[in-house]
């Protein structure tokens, strides 16, 4: 069964710097990225969870995203709990 | 590195000045290792490897089951370094692990008659996924420990397989420039190494992508539901605290009494916000786990409310608007172990749900202390 969420993510992609190494391919946990004619494509961004797999990759910096856990109380700590800059999840 | 990493999350690093995350303690140094079941060493290259078994003991086991429910969690780490598994040689491929005691065993006892070498980084005891996310399974810890371990002298080839788990935190063209190592990602979970190797250092698309079937779900709900536990006795004292105060005085007995629905509404809202959503949770509507959380709060109190019966209206709707906003909440948190969720889609989640959630827990608050004024348990004139 595939899961979505809402669809929201900072990902984004210059196929201008694009080498055709296919790193983004490989590592991408969602397999959102494909080859087509030597070049990465993004195929369903949605899918995207801003991981940064891909954009840590990226030895040619074609590839930007605000990596980032996708948990609530991680965000929901960090506002509550500015004092305490050590706080971490699991 | 460039930035400097916030060591952090569930997830992933966040820059500094950024929010960082949160879902345990802060990260701490392990002192005291578990022990790997290691009896014999490698002599290799004038190094001294420990070779570890590829089959988990009761202990190894037991463990592991006790960390699911967060019993030892942050203390559940091995050694950094390199072990041997099976009769390795200078050709045998280097896997690469973190240091939780969970990711090790996971790797090791699918290692049964291959002969390989495991790398284990310091990463704090966590997971390789969420230690990625922190940046301590990183660049810098992976080419500190070749160097630490001297790998360039016990294999001769550049090859090191890394899960495709760890990749958020590993620059490969990095690696490759500061240790000379070639860094070839391996399948997402350990089950698929065997085949892995056996294809020539290929995975498949099923095995390069992250799945979250039914029982990873429910694999993971431990920790969520000790916490939810804990949530739900601090609040059910509150309650029986509150419901003590009686017309004759303070007492504890009609205080458990009075609060007796409301303690087990709170017990029915841990399994309607946990267990019961993690489970069901393709097939509950709606894509934001609030939403889902509070679907699933409010059918497990309605089932508890006809069940229970001999309620007043007051406490029905009390029970209901209370275990809904719980379950809402507890359930919205499980976002942070999910395989699908992004940081940006959270934040939008929070922004909308959290004002609704408040509104929900002041209102129920509110029936539940009219409910209990009504009782004559709280003395208010």
């Amino acid at each position: 069964m595939e899961l979505t969420y809402l669809g929201l993510n900072t990902l984004e992609y210059d196929v201008k710097k694009c080498a055709g190494c296919g790193m983004c391919v490989t590592v991408c946990p969602h397999r959102i990225f494909k080859m087509d004619e030597k070049k990465a494509v993004v195929t369903v961004k949605e899918k995207c969870i801003e991981c940064g797999a891909c954009a840590k990759n990226c030895a040619f910096g074609a590839i930007k995203v605000d990596a980032g856990p996708g948990c609530a109380s991680a965000v929901l700590l960090s506002r509550f709990n500015r004092k305490n800059k050590k706080a971490v999840c699991c | 590195m460039k930035t400097e990493k916030q060591s952090c999350g569930c997830g992933q690093a966040k820059e500094a000045q950024k929010e960082e995350c949160s879902c345990g303690g802060p990260v701490k140094e392990i002192v005291k290792f578990k022990e790997t079941g290691s009896r014999w060493m490698i002599n290799i290259a004038g190094e001294s490897i420990p070779l570890v078994p590829a089959k988990l003991t009761a202990t190894d086991i037991i463990g592991n089951f006790l960390a699911r429910f967060g019993i030892n969690r942050m203390d559940h780490a091995v050694r950094p370094g390199l072990y041997a598994v099976g009769r390795p040689g200078k050709t045998a491929p280097v896997l690469v692990s973190a240091n939780y005691k969970m990711s090790f065993d996971a790797l090791r006892k699918e290692l049964s008659g291959i002969d390989a070498w495991i790398l284990v980084l310091d990463t704090k005891g966590v997971n390789v996924w969420c230690a990625a996310g922190k940046g301590t399974f990183g660049t810098q810890e992976l080419i500190k420990r070749i160097l630490t371990v001297k790998l360039d002298k016990i294999v001769t080839h550049k090859n090191l397989i890394v899960p495709q788990l760890g990749a958020p935190g590993i620059e490969t063209h990095l690696v490759m420039k500061h240790s000379g190592f070639r860094v070839i990602y391996g399948p997402v979970e350990a089950c698929d190494i065997e085949e892995f190797l056996k294809n020539g250092m290929n995975a498949g698309e099923k095995e390069r992508t992250v799945g979250f079937g039914l029982w990873k779900r429910l694999e993971i709900t431990g920790i969520e539901f000790v916490s939810a536990v804990e949530i739900a006795a601090i609040v059910s004292l509150i309650a029986v605290l509150a419901a003590s105060f009686t017309k004759n005085g303070f007492n504890v007995i009609s205080g458990i009494s009075n609060a007796s629905y409301f303690i087990g509404a709170m017990f029915v809202a841990v399994f309607f916000s946990t267990i019961i959503p993690a489970a069901l949770m393709p097939y509950l509507p709606g894509r934001m786990f609030s939403v889902k959380g509070a679907i699933s709060g409010f059918a497990g109190s309605v089932i508890f409310v006809l069940l229970a019966g001999g309620m007043t209206r007051l406490t029905q709707a009390a029970v209901i608007v209370l275990s809904t906003t719980l379950a809402s909440f507890v359930f919205m948190n499980y976002t942070g172990t999910t395989t699908f969720t992004s940081l940006t889609g959270v934040r939008r989640e929070i922004e909308i749900s959290a004002p609704v959630m408040i509104m929900g827990a002041v209102i129920g608050t509110g029936l539940q202390i009219t409910d209990f004024i009504m009782k004559g348990a709280i003395k208010w004139n």
